[in-house]
């Protein structure tokens, strides 16, 4: 037989899935992909979380100088969020970019980063905001990189008995960052390719930047040659930044059928990614 | 599990286990028909419904989920045997053909409409892209939300 249980609190979470003896134990957050992969799949002897009810693992807001984000909160109120508008800018168009409006509705970000998916739109905006996971088990919280947490396409490294409470986002005055993906059609589409990068923006030079690709072989892959191409003079920035991408690409997925496509959409990427992160230094200059 | 919901304004009791969707609670315990499967997958938008006035594929909402919230269907649109502007419009648009998409149409553009009365073509556009419909070209369809907002401002363009 199986169990449905809806735990109110990490702690009865924990208790209830380190209590069990169960063959299959399932976490379900916003079931968009659960649903299609597990239902009617289930061994009789299965527990199945659902997390909906968690109150630790809900809520954006800013503690400690960084920017909290909850695991459950979905796409739609991470799009929406002001504070994240302000300061995550990358992760407000991952979100925005993500499947249909239904689908933003209900999936959450921790869904997003625990399936792992190698074309998930949101892991190279966080790892490009460098952003800490924060995981609880039953001997406490530890915090790991987005990186940290993908082990292999579609496998997360969360040991047994861990849960994703959240993510924490640090709150960089001066700081600029965007994602932009490419797909087949402009909505609901699935990345094949997407960029995220953010960096310090002072006078329309950039400092102290992060590059992330992601949907070139994992969903998120950092490219330093690219964060040197971008702090190069503005004059040389988009070429050695174009170049930069390439090879990255080269060097990533050398001898795929998709390179050549690849190669030339990366480049693509990296020119409209350079182009928001100067128009948002320059509304923040604005504002100032 | 049993778990309490409202559905189209009225309190209700449902049975659901791991593998009931919230589409199968409407259709199978409440026969709310209009909720169409498609896909199944949340692709297709044909199985939209309201949960607490955003739109959502039922299709792939675990039914647990919708404890305590409310569910707004096509058959909840009516009222006073009178039609919900948005399914006057999509009749007096043409915007229905085949009619397998409509009511997850309709409940896409409700969802819009709650929070927007004065949408630009792209912004319905955008509240539809989750929809998909084989027949019309969904231009009947875009004319037919447009026409349903400018009815709910009270036929005054702004």
């Amino acid at each position: 037989m199986s169990w449905l249980l809806r735990p109110v609190t990490i702690k009865e979470l924990l208790l209830a899935y380190n209590g069990s003896c169960a063959a299959e134990k399932h976490l379900v957050a916003g079931g968009t992909d659960w649903v299609i992969k597990y239902r009617g799949k289930l061994s009789d002897d299965s527990l199945v979380l659902d997390l909906s009810m968690v109150e630790e693992m809900r809520g954006i807001k800013i503690c400690g100088g960084g920017l909290f984000i909850g695991a459950m909160e979905t796409m739609s109120a991470i799009n929406k969020n002001r504070s994240v508008k302000i300061y995550a800018s990358a992760l407000a168009d991952a979100a925005s970019a993500m499947g249909s409006l239904q689908i933003r509705n209900r999936a959450t970000l921790g869904g997003n980063l625990a399936n792992a998916s190698p074309a998930a739109d949101t892991p190279s905006a966080l790892a490009a905001l460098d952003a800490s996971v924060i995981i609880a088990s039953a001997s406490g919280e530890r915090i790991s990189s987005i990186e940290g947490l993908i082990k292999a396409p579609e496998v997360n490294a969360l040991g047994e008995g861990e849960v994703i409470r959240g993510f924490s986002i640090p709150v960089r005055e001066g700081y600029v960052s965007a994602f932009r993906k490419i797909g087949s059609r402009s909505e609901v589409s699935i990345a094949r390719l997407s960029m995220a990068a953010s960096a310090h923006c002072r006078e329309g030079i950039f400092y102290d930047s992060r590059v992330y690709v992601g949907t070139l072989g994992s969903p998120a892959k950092r490219c330093t040659d690219a964060e040197k191409a971008l702090e190069t003079d503005p004059a040389m920035r988009l070429q050695a930044l174009k170049c930069a991408l390439a090879d990255f690409a080269e060097k990533t997925i050398p001898g795929r059928s998709t390179l050549p496509y690849k190669k030339s959409a990366v480049q693509a990427l990296g020119e409209d990614i350079l182009a928001m992160l100067l128009q948002r230094c320059g509304e923040r200059s604005a504002a100032v | 599990m049993k778990i309490e919901l409202t559905v189209n304004g009225r309190k209700q009791t449902g049975e659901v286990d791991v593998s009931t969707r919230l589409i199968d609670l409407l259709r199978v315990q409440f026969g709310l028909v209009s909720v169409k499967e498609g896909c199944g997958a949340g692709e297709c938008g044909a199985c939209t419904v309201l949960l607490d006035d955003d739109a959502v594929c039922s299709c792939i909402v675990p039914a647990v989920q919708a404890a305590g919230h409310e569910i707004t269907t096509v058959e909840g649109l009516e009222a006073d045997g009178e039609l919900d502007v948005i399914q006057q419009a999509f009749l007096d648009c043409d915007a229905v053909q085949c009619g397998f998409c409509t009511p997850g149409m309709i409940m896409s553009a409700k969802a819009l409409l709650i929070k927007n009365q004065n949408p630009t073509r792209d912004e319905i556009k955008t509240a539809l892209a989750g929809n998909i419909c084989r027949c019309t070209g969904y231009i009947p369809i875009v004319n037919a939300v447009e026409t349903a907002a400018e009815r709910m401002r009270g036929g005054k363009e702004e």
